[in-house]
């Protein structure tokens, strides 16, 4: 099989996916800790069964406008957390809602358009094209080099 | 048997094999002293027993003839044949640690090929049989040679199932054939016997080895367990179910039970360590012809897994050099007076959060002078300022790197081979070390360890609606000040606040400032902690202090580390996750940190400085003047700075004056009496609040700049400029001019004005004008010992202005030869610092007190150094009186009073 599955999310109207071999699980929004001084796209930190993930909000690190943009996160109706982990950090990324794990064909792939806002781009892998949709893929190792830069 | 599985039983049988050794140590070094005890014996037999079949059952050939060989010879000691004398322990000692060596080194494909013509084992166990048979030759014939019998054995033991149970009855079996000759009946009766004691022993020892990780794994587990208990308890609540209620009352207690249980199986009894060290220094003191007993106290004290395996090192170190360098030879010993056998105590014991252990030996102590002299030679002081240490701060020159390093190379005597690197491992653990040494009395080493790494307990404070916690070892200190409070009120010093605290200034931040959150607390009152860095100390203004309690700490990922200022994160009780503060890394950030990092140098060194109670150093305020001098004045002649309004100024002729706490402040312009400058206030008027005769004087300053805490050794100044004690040189290199206060106000009122003052002061405290007043203390002669020239100076005018005929010592021993070679009866009373070079002045009283002729001397100790316990240390060295310096008021009617009861 020359397919790859992701775990999809919207982060509004945009269809997002994360290799599924990274994800460990999928929680409603739960109770965040905030952290004084972090930068603005750490939401905070959460209690996962006594493992602590560090919550990042996607909107914020994106820089996507959009209607709750400044809203305030508890404001914020719905949210779900993806959360992925490698061997040594464990994030949640705060989503829209989640979608379905889905299958593609690596012929489908294509590099990341340079229409999309470079404040996406440094953490995409690329894109798919999808019947109906056109699929983000997400670079998790992208971002966990861009919180510890 | 497949590869894995007999992985897995390879590795039970190395666990096994390293228990029973230990087991067997164990024994071995109790019976070297007070003789086997019969069960100890039985166990002793069934673990060679043991071993040797398990052994046998792997193929491991070498293991088994020794353990064979082992067995045998100690069969005739069991059955109380032949005495276990010392060589023979010893030589049982060497198979274990043969076994033990092979136990490590397991490789089976090479074990089983290899030909047996190990030379060691070949000697070892020839020198086992001739010693038992040797002691029995006369009576017995019970020992055949080990070698063929145990080749004969082995296929057939081969076929022994490796469970336990079946391994025991094979030794029955193979032990029958050992001892044919042994009767029968006797023989039950000890089998009877073995299989009681065999079945009580299988409990004590019944353990099982679990990977660490699983243990975390489970302690994060249980606080999520517990985060669900408290859901499903407060759901509970709001139900008429009782039943339901019942049940999750249940709950919770076996959740509490089950995560104390969970907490504590990280703990392992610090004896596991302990126990090493019987064998330890049973084997060094036959090396070093020693006589050497080992007590061991606390072995059942608990610690995390983790710190004892990495206290391990550093306490085997110590107990090394306790034996080696601490005791001396028996006939050195005896010849001190001392018994021959020397004792070294190992002691561990709870205290608060923290395990104690101590190591204590009654040898001969540390030397200081080498050690001195050493540390000089190797630049680690400068001979300069070895003369300026004290006894104490010698010996922890021990743990100093370069003291240690060429103790390594020339292994010269003297204690401290890798001292350093011994306290470097317990500091990364979080310890502190710390030693006490009498010289030819004894040593003692203190290690003072946390329980757990992972559990620590903790402090949660609130701000705004967020929880923090604080680690409970960096917390000094509580302290409210509600609103309005008159005392420990707080300070300002350039826009930053400052406490004032038992002569300390600490300076104070809001958790709200670093964190940069805007809090608006209702409540007027302040919630400090005070807490401790490596720079000092600071005070942490937060909106509540909570409760303590233990919390199970998590990293924090990196990026958010390097916010520095949370050091981890926890989860609280009610499953929210909260934040550890890094109490360094908030002291460098806050706005403290720039006062307190330029001076970061000078408060870390002379806050160990001070911790070890060596030379005197003093707080000084620093403040500028319309010039270009760094002026300072040691803050124990301040009572307060304050802030006034030209507005407040009154005048009584060319006096400015203000309303102070209903009395008047005097204003003294610095500017115009240092620099002759015209008279000018600001609208501002920036004050140092001293007192001089119960009056009030404002000096008048351009700016207060900071604190600083330095060495009170003044320089004297070359030109008498009066007001300036002399001059003090800063971290760095800064030249600050001390200002004395007294001088000032005696210099602009004159120093009659203030004797009037006094007598004034005098006759309203008429009480005490009746029992001192009469006393004529003219021409009374008092000693002074006192190093520091501002000091001595002060004091000397003060008592001199009283009439007293004041002798100057520039340290404790030169006091004491002052005293002991002039004629009898010179001094009336001796007045002595107590931080001096050379000779303290607790142990300048000692000195003194141990002539009869002095015994009575009225001694008054006067120090900076005020707290009970030094109190209560100066009165019991034989102080009549402890004073704070600078008091001069109680200091003059404590001397008159003193004098008085002379009279009488």
């Amino acid at each position: 099989m020359s397919g790859k599955q992701f775990i999809t999310f919207y982060l509004y109207e945009q269809l997002y996916g994360i290799d599924v071999s990274l994800v460990q699980e999928i929680t409603r929004k739960s109770n965040i800790t905030k952290v004084s001084l972090a930068p603005d796209f750490i939401a905070g930190l959460i209690n996962l069964r006594g493992q602590i993930a560090t919550a990042i909000d996607l909107k914020v690190l994106f820089n996507i406008e959009g209607v709750d943009k400044h809203k305030a996160l508890e404001e914020r109706e719905d949210l779900k957390n993806v959360i992925c982990r490698n061997e040594s950090t464990l994030l949640s990324f705060i989503v829209d809602e989640v979608g379905d794990v889905i299958e593609v064909e690596d012929s489908d792939f294509s590099q990341t358009p340079s229409v999309v806002d470079e404040q996406v781009q440094q953490f995409m892998k690329g894109i798919y094209k999808l019947s109906t949709d056109i699929l983000c893929v997400l670079d998790f190792h992208k971002i966990i080099n861009f919180l510890n830069k | 048997m497949s590869n894995a599985l007999s992985d897995v039983a390879i590795a039970e049988f190395m666990a096994e094999g390293e228990e029973i050794l230990e087991r067997v140590s164990n024994i071995l070094t109790k019976m070297d002293k007070n003789g086997p005890s019969q069960d100890e014996m039985d166990s002793l037999y069934r673990d060679m027993h043991t071993l040797k079949g398990s052994s046998q059952l792997f193929g491991l050939r070498k293991i088994a003839i020794i353990s064979h060989a082992l067995e045998t010879s100690l069969d005739p000691v069991r059955k109380r044949k032949i005495a276990l004398d010392s060589d023979f322990v010893d030589l049982v000692f060497k198979c274990l640690d043969y076994i033990g060596l092979l136990l490590k080194n397991i490789s089976f494909e090479e074990d089983k090929n290899a030909p047996l013509k190990d030379q060691e084992i070949e000697t070892l166990v020839s020198k086992l049989i001739s010693k038992t048979t040797e002691a029995i030759s006369s009576k017995f014939f019970l020992l055949k040679s080990a070698f063929p019998d145990e080749n004969n054995n082995s296929p057939k033991l081969k076929e022994v199932s490796h469970e336990k149970k079946k391994n025991t009855d094979e030794v029955l079996e193979t032990k029958e054939k050992d001892e044919e000759v042994e009767l029968k009946n006797e023989e039950k009766k000890m089998e009877e016997k073995k299989i009681n004691t065999n079945s009580d022993s299988g409990g004590e020892n019944s353990s099982i080895r679990v990977q660490v990780t699983l243990l975390d794994r489970l302690m994060n587990l249980i606080s999520e367990m517990v985060l669900v208990r408290n859901q499903v308890l407060q759901y509970a609540n709001g139900k008429e179910d009782s039943i339901f209620f019942a049940l999750t009352q249940h709950l919770d207690l076996v959740t509490s039970e089950l995560q104390d249980s969970i907490m504590r199986t990280r703990m392992q009894p610090i004896g596991s360590v302990f126990s090493k060290f019987q064998r330890l220094v049973r084997d060094i003191s036959k090396d070093l012809g020693k006589k050497i007993e080992l007590n061991i106290f606390g072995q059942e004290t608990e610690l995390d897994k983790s710190l004892i395996e990495s206290i391990k090192d550093p306490l085997t170190h110590i107990v090394r050099n306790s034996c080696d360098h601490g005791l001396e030879t028996p006939d050195v010993r005896s010849k001190s007076g001392k018994k021959e056998t020397g004792i070294i105590n190992l002691k561990a014991y709870q205290e608060g959060g923290h395990v104690v252990i101590e190591v204590s030996d009654d040898g001969k102590g540390l030397n200081t002078e080498k050690v001195l002299a050493k540390a000089i030679e190797n630049g680690v002081v400068t001979a300069e300022n070895a003369k300026k240490l004290s006894e104490k701060e010698i010996q922890h020159l021990i743990f100093s790197a370069g003291l240690s390093t060429a103790e390594k190379v020339t292994s010269v005597s003297g204690r401290g081979v890798g001292m350093d690197v011994v306290r470097s491992n317990i500091e990364k653990i979080g310890g502190t070390i710390d030693l006490n040494s009498v010289f030819g009395k004894g040593t003692v080493i203190q290690l003072r360890i946390p329980l757990t790494l992972a559990i620590i307990p903790a402090m949660t404070i609130r701000l705004n609606q967020s929880f923090y916690v604080i680690p409970q070892v960096k917390i000094k200190e509580l302290i409210r000040i509600d609103e309005g409070e008159g005392k420990n009120k707080l300070e300002k010093i350039q826009e930053n606040l400052v406490l004032r605290l038992r002569g300390k200034v600490i300076p104070i931040v809001g958790l709200k400032d670093i964190l940069k959150i805007d809090s608006v607390n209702e409540d007027k009152s302040y919630n400090i902690v005070i807490l401790e860095c490596d720079g000092g100390e600071y005070g942490l203004v937060v909106d509540e202090i909570c409760d303590t309690k233990d919390i199970v700490v998590k990293p924090l990922p990196g990026f958010l580390k390097k916010l520095n200022v949370f050091s981890g994160s926890t989860i609280m009780g009610d499953g929210q996750v909260a934040l550890i503060l890094d109490v360094q890394g908030m002291a460098e950030k806050s706005s403290v940190s720039s006062a307190h990092q330029k001076n970061a140098t000078d408060y870390s060194d002379l806050e160990e400085i001070e911790e070890k109670n060596s030379f005197e150093i003093c707080d000084y305020l620093l403040f500028e003047l319309n010039d270009d001098v760094s002026y300072c004045i040691p803050l124990n002649l301040v009572n307060r700075l304050e802030e006034f309004d030209i507005s407040e100024v009154n005048y009584s002729g060319d006096q400015k004056l203000i309303s102070y706490r209903d009395s008047v402040l005097n204003l003294i312009e610095l500017d115009v009496f240092f620099n002759k400058q015209e008279s000018s206030l600001p609208d501002k008027i920036v004050t140092i609040v001293v007192s001089r005769a119960n009056k009030y004087y404002g000096l008048v300053v351009k700016k207060i700049v900071d604190l600083l805490v330095l060495s009170s050794s003044i320089e004297e100044s070359l030109s008498d400029t009066t007001g300036i004690v002399g001059n003090l040189i800063g971290a760095d290199k800064t030249i600050y001019s001390v200002v004395d206060s007294y001088a000032v106000v005696d210099e602009v009122f004159g120093r009659e004005n203030n004797k009037n003052e006094k007598s004034r002061e005098a006759i309203v405290n008429e009480k005490e004008k009746n029992v001192n007043a009469n006393v004529n203390v003219k021409g009374k002669k008092i000693l002074l010992a006192e190093d520091t020239p501002f000091f001595a100076k002060r004091i000397i005018s003060i008592l001199k202005d009283e009439g007293y005929d004041v002798t100057h010592a520039a340290n404790g021993q030169i006091a004491f030869d002052k005293l002991n070679d002039s004629p009898r009866g010179t001094f009336d009373l001796l007045l002595s610092d107590i931080e001096m070079p050379i000779l303290n002045g607790f142990d300048l009283m000692e000195k003194v007190r141990s002539i009869p002729d002095f015994s009575h001397l009225p001694s008054v100790a006067i120090t900076t150094r005020f707290t009970d316990t030094d109190r209560k240390k100066g009165k019991e060295k034989g102080f009549t009186k402890y004073l704070e310096k600078l008091k001069s008021d109680e200091l003059i009617n404590e001397l008159k009073s003193l004098f008085a009861g002379d009279i009488k």
